[in-house]
C-alpha cells in the first residue's frame, strides 16, 4: 500500500513536469502578451514591465526559473521580505534556527495581468470555493442520479426505465448557458426564494450546485443503472434471493453496495472536472472561484496563472483517482493495489 | 492504475460473446432486433437522420441565407412566438417593444437574419463536430490501443504512461490552448507557409477547421484505453491463440479478428461521447472560441441569445431546442446501443 | 464492505461541501452598485501607481483624492486635496494641500475606521511629502506603471528619469514645507492641471509600501485619506468590493463626507446585473444594451433608467500602408459608405449616437458637430460609390480585385457591428470583406497586420488633447498607432492647440486637426460615442455622472 502511494507521487511529478513543459511551449508560441493593452504601451513601460517579471530571458531559463521557484525550498532569516516575486504557498517558522528564521517552498509566481497578486492567492482564496460548488455539485449528481439509475434497473425497459433516463439526460442536454438564467429568472426574480447570484451562504449555492450537478447526473445513473443490473444477475444475488430474502433486502442491501463500487470510481476524475471546469456556472452566478481563471488567463496570456491551473487541475486529478483506488480497495477487498 | 483501465468492469463488453450466439440468429440480427424494440433509441436513431438531412440540404430547406440581414427587422418575432413566450410584448400594446415581423418563422436576430436558417445551417456545426470526435478519437485510439494491448511490454508502457499524461491535462483548457495556439497562431503569418494554409482553410470553413483540431486531439485517450483493454482481453481468446498458431501476421490478427469483435463497445463508448463534443462546440462559442461569424452554430446562437434571453427568449431557446433535441437523441441512440450490445443482456428480455 | 463505511465517507463530503460562511449583517445606509464597466471580473488593482483601467480607477477615486478633480457632471476643473496657483510663465503649478486629513484604516476587529499612528506614535496625516512620493513612485521605472508615459511629459526631468536615463532629484516636484508642493511643467498649456486629476499623482503611504511591498493595497495593510476606506475585497471574478465612510475625512465643497455608510461594488455580467436589479438585490446596475428595448418599454424599468454621454468613441482603422487603404479616397469611401444612422439605431439601438468626429463632443476644448459643422466625414452612400468608383477608374481595378480583412477581438458586439459593416460596404461599393477575429492578446499584437481593425479610445482625463494627442495620432507615438498614419500638418496642430490659451481657440485648431484626421485624410472611420445606460432604483437620490467614475460621497439612499 504505501509502496503503491509513494510510486504514485513519482509518478504524478514526471506526469506534472510534462504537463507544464507542453503548456509553457504553447502558451509562448502564441502572438500577444500579458502586458498589451488597448492604448497601446510604450516601449520603454514594456521593456520595464518584461525585465520586472524576467520574461526578457531566454525561453528555457525563464522555464527552469518557473520550476525552480516552485520546487526548491528556500530557508530565509530576518532579511526575507514577501513580495509579488516572492510569495510562498507553504512557509514554516523555524524557531530553533534563529528568529524569524523561516522554511519556505512553492512559489508560483506573481499574476501578470493582475497586478497585485499571486497565483498562490488565488489558490487559497478562490479555489476553497471552487471546491465547495464541486462537493455540492457531486453531491446533487449523486442524488438526483443514482436514485434513478437504480429505478431504471429494477424496472428495466419500461416507462419508468425510460422516464428515468429521460430525466437523467434532460440535465445533460440543457446548456447550462440556458439553465442557468432561467434559473435566476424563476427562483430570483419571479418567486424571490433564492439569491440571484452570490457566493456565502448555502442559500446562494442551491442554483449553480443543482445547474452544474444535473448535467452530471446522467453519467451517474448511467453507471448506476449497468452496474446494478450487472449484479442483479450474479451468483450470490440468485442466492440471496433463493434464501427468501425481501426482494427490497436484496437489492438495497446486497446488491446496492456492490454495484456502488464503479460509481465510486467516477468520483475522482468528475470531481476534478467538477471543481475547474466551472467556468460558466461561475460566470453566470457570480461565483469567485477559480474556474474562471482556466479561461480567462489563456486569453489574457497571463502565463503564471496558466500554468498555475494547470498544475493544479493535474495535481487534483492524480491524488483524485489515488484516493478512488485507495477507497476502492477498502470497499473491495477482491483488489490489491499493485 | 486501475480505475479506468480495467475491461472487466466496462458494461457492454462483447468479447466473450461468440460461444454465447443463440442458435439461428447472428450477433449483430439479434443486436439489432433488440435496438429496434427499444422504442426512445429508434426515435433518436430517427432524429440523428433527419438532422443529417437537414444539414446536408440545408440549402434547399432553409428559407434565407444564414448570413442575410435585415436591419431593419433586427430582434423581430412572429405573433405566434409571442404568444408561446408572454414576456415578448408586441409593439404597440402596454410594455410592448417586439416588431411583429411574420415573414420569419422562428423570429430574428439582432442583425435582422433568420433564425429558422440560421437553425438549419447550424446544424452542419454541430453534426460535423459529432462526428469528427469519434473519427479522431478512433482513428488515434484505436491505432494506440492496438499497439499497446498487442505488442504488450514497452510499447504499451510508453503509450499507456503518455495517455495518462494527456489524461492529466483539463481536457477544455488543453483545447482552448490548442484552439488558441492553431488559431492565433496562424492569424498573420508568412504567405505561402504552411501556417497561413492551414489559416486560410480555416477561415474557409467558418474558423471550424480548428474547432475540430483541438477537439480531436483531446477526444483519443479514453478510446486509447478501452481499445487496449479490450485488446487484452482478446488476445487470450482461443480464437486468436489459434490463428497465431496456424502462422496469421499481426495486421491481419488485429484487423481481422479483434478489431470486428471489439467494435460494438466502441461504438457505445463514441455514440455516448458525441454530446460532450457537442457541448464542447457550445462551450467555445461562449468564451469566443466557436466558429467565426458570420458561420451559424447553435452554440454561438445559444450564447448570443443568452445576452438578450430575458427580451427575446426565442433568440437563445430555439437554437438549444435543436441543441437539446441532438444531445438527447445521441444519449438514448448510446444507451440503446450498449443494452442491444450487452451480451449479458441477451435473452432477458 | 460495511454500510457504515459508505455513510461516513458521504458524511464526510457532505461536511466539506456544507462549509459555509454567514452573511454579513445588513447596515443601515448600505447600497450594493456595480461599478462602470467592472463586469464580473475581479478589479485588478487599486494601488494609484499602476492602475490603468476604469474599475480600478473608480475605487482610486474614492479612497484616494488627487491634488485636482473634475466635476463628475460638467467635468469643469475643481479644487481635490489642493488650490493651486500658476507662476506667471505658466510653468510653476504651486499646490496648496488641505492640512490635517488624517491617514486611516479600516480595522476589523472593532468594526471602525481608525486613523493611523506613525513608529514615533504622531499620528499621521496626508503631507507634500506623500505627494511628491506617490508622483516619483508612479514614475519609478522600477514600478513599471504602465501610465507613466501619461503624467512623464508633463513634469521637467520626468521623462528621463522613467526612461531609466535620469535620476528621481531631476524630476521637478518639489516639497516646500509640509502644505505645500511645486510642480515644473515644460511648456505652458491649459491641459496641465487636468493631469492632476489622475490616479498616477496621488499622495502614497511611503511607509506602508515599504513594509508590504506589492500587498500594501490588502485591506489589513493599506492606508487611505479618501471620503470612504476600504473595508473588504472579496478577490477573483464574481467577487465583490466593499467601501466603507471614512468619518475622519474634513469634506470639502467638492468632496463632503458621504452620506452613505457602505458601498458594496458586487462583479456580475451585465445580464446578471439585470436579473439582479429586477429581483430587488442591487440598488444600481448597468443595463445591457440587447435589453434597451425593453426596457425602455417597461413602466418600471424606464422610470428608473438613465441614459447619458458615454466616455469612448468607437472607430475602424484602415491600414494606409496596404492598397486600396494606401489613397485618401478609398479611405473616405469606406468610411462614407458606414451608415451610422443605421448601425446606432437599428444594429445598436441602445441610444448609441452617430460619430462624424474622432473626440468625444462633451471633453474639455473639443470641437462638436454644432460648433463646427462644416468638418468631419457624415454618411454619404452615393458619395462614398463615386468616389471608390472614381478610384477603381484611375487605378484600373475592380473591387473584385480586393481581398480585404476586418479584424476585430471577440465579442458579441463587435461581430454584429462587423458584420452590419461588412454587409453594408457589400451593398454600396460592391467590397466583399472578409472578417477576422481573435483574443484581445493576439488583437493587439497583430492588428497592425490586417486592412481594417475596430477599436475604441475612452480618455483619461476630460480633455481634448487626449484624443487627439495619446490616442497615437500624434506622429511622436508613431510606433503605437497600428493604421500607420502620420501627418505633418495633423502634428502642427494639435502643438498649436495645446500651447492655446483659450478654449475657443484650443477647440478651432482641434476641428481642423480633427477634419484631417476623419475627413481629408480618413485614416480612421469614427462610428459612434458609446452612452451610458444604468438603472437606478427609485430610493436612491445620487449624481450622474460623464466622466469614467462615480462620486458615491455625493449619493444617498433613503428606503
Amino acid at each position: 500500500m504505501v509502496r503503491f502511494i509513494v510510486r504514485r507521487f513519482l509518478w504524478m511529478f514526471l506526469v506534472l513536469f510534462v504537463v507544464s513543459a507542453i503548456t509553457f511551449v504553447l502558451l509562448r508560441a502564441v502572438p500577444g502578451g500579458p502586458f498589451n493593452s488597448e492604448r497601446g504601451v510604450p516601449a520603454p513601460v514594456q521593456r520595464s514591465l518584461t525585465a520586472k517579471f524576467g520574461l526578457d530571458q531566454p525561453l528555457i531559463n525563464q522555464y527552469l526559473k518557473y520550476v525552480g521557484d516552485i520546487l526548491v525550498p528556500r530557508i530565509t532569516d530576518s532579511t526575507f521580505k514577501r513580495t509579488l516575486t516572492e510569495d510562498y504557498l507553504i512557509n514554516i517558522d523555524l524557531p530553533f534556527l534563529g528568529e524569524e528564521a523561516a522554511f519556505r517552498w512553492m512559489n508560483f509566481g506573481p499574476s501578470l495581468r493582475v497586478r497585485s497578486r499571486t497565483v498562490n492567492q488565488l489558490f487559497l482564496e478562490n479555489l476553497p470555493v471552487s471546491i465547495q460548488l464541486g462537493s455540492a455539485a457531486l453531491i446533487v449528481s449523486l442524488a438526483i442520479g443514482v436514485p434513478l439509475g437504480i429505478v431504471a434497473a429494477l424496472k428495466r425497459n419500461t416507462r419508468y426505465d425510460y422516464a428515468s433516463m429521460g430525466v437523467a439526460i434532460i440535465g445533460v442536454s440543457i446548456p447550462i448557458i440556458i439553465m442557468a438564467p432561467l434559473l435566476q429568472y424563476f427562483f430570483g426574480v419571479q418567486w424571490g426564494t433564492l439569491p440571484v447570484s452570490g457566493w456565502g451562504t448555502l442559500a446562494h449555492m442551491i442554483m449553480p450546485a443543482f445547474a452544474l450537478g444535473f448535467a452530471q447526473s446522467a453519467i451517474m445513473a448511467r453507471l448506476t443503472r449497468a452496474s446494478l443490473l450487472q449484479v442483479l444477475g450474479e451468483d450470490y444475488i440468485r442466492t440471496a434471493r433463493a434464501k427468501g430474502l425481501s426482494e427490497q433486502k436484496v437489492v438495497l442491501v446486497h446488491a446496492l453496495k456492490n454495484a456502488l463500487i464503479p460509481v465510486v470510481t467516477i468520483i475522482g476524475p468528475l470531481f476534478a472536472a467538477l471543481v475547474t471546469g466551472t467556468f460558466v456556472t461561475e460566470t453566470f452566478f457570480s461565483v469567485p472561484g477559480m474556474g474562471r481563471y482556466f479561461v480567462t488567463s489563456v486569453t489574457n496570456r497571463d502565463f503564471t496563472v496558466v500554468m498555475g491551473t494547470i498544475l493544479l487541475y493535474a495535481v487534483f486529478l492524480v491524488l483524485a483517482n489515488l484516493f478512488v483506488d485507495v477507497v476502492y480497495a477498502w470497499l473491495d477487498p477482491r483488489i490489491r493495489l499493485s | 492504475m486501475a480505475t479506468l483501465s480495467q475491461p472487466s468492469k466496462l458494461p457492454g463488453s462483447g468479447v466473450t460473446s461468440l460461444s454465447e450466439r443463440p442458435k439461428g440468429e447472428s450477433l449483430w440480427a439479434n443486436s439489432l432486433r433488440r435496438l429496434v424494440r427499444n422504442r426512445l433509441a429508434v426515435i433518436g436513431f430517427v432524429i440523428i437522420i433527419l438532422m443529417i438531412l437537414v444539414a446536408i440540404f440545408a440549402d434547399q430547406i432553409a428559407p434565407r441565407g444564414f448570413a442575410e440581414a435585415n436591419f431593419k427587422s433586427g430582434d423581430s418575432a412572429p405573433t405566434w412566438v409571442t404568444r408561446v413566450f408572454p414576456s415578448m410584448i408586441p409593439e404597440g400594446q402596454e410594455g410592448g417593444y417586439v416588431i411583429i415581423d411574420e415573414s420569419y418563422t422562428l423570429g430574428a436576430d439582432a442583425l435582422g437574419r433568420d433564425l429558422l436558417s440560421r437553425i438549419i445551417y447550424g446544424s452542419r456545426v454541430s453534426l460535423t463536430v459529432a462526428f469528427i470526435g469519434p473519427l479522431f478519437a478512433i482513428a488515434i485510439g484505436l491505432f494506440v490501443g492496438m499497439a499497446a494491448g498487442y505488442f504488450g511490454g514497452v510499447v504499451d508502457n510508453v503509450l499507456m504512461r503518455a495517455v495518462d499524461i494527456m489524461y492529466a491535462f483539463p481536457t477544455l483548457l488543453f483545447i482552448i490552448l490548442l484552439m488558441t495556439f492553431f488559431r492565433f497562431s496562424t492569424v498573420a503569418p508568412e504567405p505561402g507557409s504552411l501556417a497561413a494554409t492551414l489559416g486560410q482553410f480555416d477561415k474557409n470553413s467558418g474558423g471550424m477547421l480548428f474547432i475540430f483540431v483541438g477537439i480531436g486531439l483531446t477526444s483519443w485517450m479514453q478510446m486509447a484505453r478501452l481499445v487496449r483493454g479490450q485488446v487484452l482481453a482478446a488476445r487470450e481468446q482461443e480464437y486468436i491463440l489459434a490463428s497465431r498458431s496456424i502462422g496469421s501476421k499481426t495486421p491481419r490478427i488485429l484487423w481481422g479478428h479483434i478489431l470486428p469483435n471489439i467494435l460494438g463497445p466502441l461504438i457505445v463508448a463514441e455514440t455516448l461521447t458525441i454530446p460532450t463534443y457537442i457541448s464542447y462546440e457550445a462551450f467555445l462559442s461562449f468564451i469566443g472560441l466557436g466558429v467565426q461569424q458570420p458561420t451559424p452554430s447553435w452554440g454561438s446562437m445559444i450564447s448570443e441569445g443568452a445576452n438578450a434571453i430575458r427580451s427575446y427568449p426565442n433568440q437563445a431557446l430555439f437554437p438549444a431546442l435543436a441543441l437539446f433535441l441532438v444531445m438527447f437523441a445521441f444519449n438514448f441512440l448510446g444507451d440503446g446501443l450498449r443494452d442491444a450490445l450487452d451480451p449479458r443482456m441477451r435473452g432477458k428480455d | 464492505m460495511s454500510r457504515n463505511r459508505l455513510v461516513g465517507l458521504l458524511l464526510v463530503i457532505a461536511l466539506l461541501a456544507s462549509l459555509s460562511v454567514g452573511l454579513v449583517g445588513a447596515q443601515d445606509k448600505k447600497i450594493l452598485v456595480t461599478g462602470r464597466q467592472m463586469g464580473s471580473s475581479d478589479i485588478p488593482t487599486i494601488d494609484p501607481a499602476i492602475a490603468e483601467d476604469v474599475p480600478s480607477v473608480q475605487i482610486i477615486d474614492e479612497i484616494f483624492v488627487a491634488l485636482a478633480r473634475p466635476n463628475e457632471e460638467t467635468a469643469a476643473l475643481g479644487s481635490g486635496m489642493a488650490t493651486w496657483t500658476v507662476s506667471e510663465d505658466g510653468l510653476t503649478y504651486t499646490f496648496d494641500i488641505m492640512e490635517n486629513v488624517p491617514w486611516v484604516r479600516y480595522n476589523a476587529e472593532i468594526d471602525a475606521v481608525e486613523q493611523l499612528v506613525g513608529a514615533d506614535g504622531t499620528p499621521l496625516v496626508v503631507t507634500a511629502q506623500d505627494f511628491a512620493y506617490g508622483i516619483l513612485r508612479s514614475l519609478n521605472p522600477e514600478t513599471a506603471a504602465p501610465y507613466q508615459y501619461v503624467l512623464s511629459p508633463w513634469i521637467v526631468g520626468a521623462p528621463e528619469y522613467s526612461n531609466g536615463e535620469g535620476a528621481a532629484e531631476d524630476v521637478q516636484v518639489a516639497v516646500v514645507d509640509s502644505n505645500t508642493l511645486t510642480i515644473t511643467t515644460p511648456a505652458p498649456s491649459a491641459v496641465v492641471p487636468f493631469i492632476f486629476t489622475m490616479w498616477v499623482t496621488m499622495a502614497q503611504p511611503q511607509s506602508i509600501i515599504e513594509e508590504y511591498a506589492e500587498f500594501w493595497i490588502d485591506p489589513e495593510n493599506i492606508a487611505t485619506y479618501g471620503p470612504f476606506a476600504l473595508k473588504e475585497w472579496v478577490r477573483g471574478d464574481g467577487g465583490s468590493l466593499t467601501l466603507i465612510k471614512n468619518p475622519l475625512w474634513p469634506g470639502t465643497e467638492n468632496i463632503p463626507v458621504p452620506a452613505l455608510d457602505e458601498v458594496v461594488f458586487r462583479f456580475l455580467d451585465e445580464e446578471v446585473q439585470l436579473t439582479e436589479f429586477e429581483a430587488g438585490t442591487l440598488d444600481v446596475a448597468e443595463a445591457p444594451d440587447t435589453e434597451y428595448a425593453r426596457i425602455s418599454a417597461d413602466a418600471n424599468l424606464s422610470a428608473s433608467y438613465f441614459t447619458g454621454p458615454g466616455t469612448c468613441t468607437y472607430y475602424y482603422g484602415f491600414n494606409v500602408e496596404r492598397e486600396p487603404f494606401n489613397d485618401a479616397r478609398a479611405r473616405q469611401a469606406f468610411s462614407m459608405a458606414i451608415d451610422r444612422e443605421t448601425l446606432t439605431t437599428d444594429v445598436l439601438g441602445a441610444g448609441q449616437i452617430p460619430a462624424g468626429l474622432f473626440a468625444l463632443p462633451t471633453l474639455n476644448a473639443a470641437p462638436t458637430s454644432e460648433t463646427f459643422p462644416d468638418i468631419g466625414i457624415g454618411t454619404d452612400l452615393e458619395g462614398a460609390a463615386a468616389l471608390w468608383g472614381e478610384y477603381l477608374a484611375e487605378t484600373g481595378k475592380t473591387a473584385a480585385d480586393f481581398n480585404l480583412t476586418l479584424f476585430h477581438n471577440e465579442s458579441g458586439l463587435h461581430a454584429t457591428i462587423a458584420q452590419a459593416v461588412q454587409q453594408m460596404w457589400a451593398e454600396t461599393l460592391g467590397v466583399n470583406v472578409q472578417i477576422a477575429t481573435a483574443d484581445f492578446a493576439t488583437y493587439l499584437d497583430t492588428r497592425g497586420n490586417y486592412d481594417v481593425y475596430r477599436a475604441a479610445w475612452c480618455y483619461d482625463y476630460p480633455d481634448a488633447h487626449n484624443f487627439y494627442y495619446d490616442a497615437g495620432w500624434h506622429s511622436d507615438l508613431l510606433s503605437e498607432n497600428d493604421t500607420h498614419w502620420s501627418n505633418a500638418d495633423y502634428d502642427a496642430l494639435v502643438d498649436q492647440a495645446f500651447a492655446a490659451p483659450t478654449v475657443e481657440e484650443r477647440a478651432a485648431l482641434y476641428a481642423q486637426a480633427d477634419d484631417i484626421l476623419v475627413n481629408t485624410e480618413a485614416a480612421i472611420a469614427p462610428m459612434y460615442y458609446y452612452v451610458t445606460n444604468d438603472l437606478t432604483a427609485p430610493y436612491v437620490t445620487r449624481t450622474h455622472s460623464f466622466i469614467t467614475r462615480e462620486y458615491y460621497e455625493k449619493w444617498d439612499i433613503n428606503r
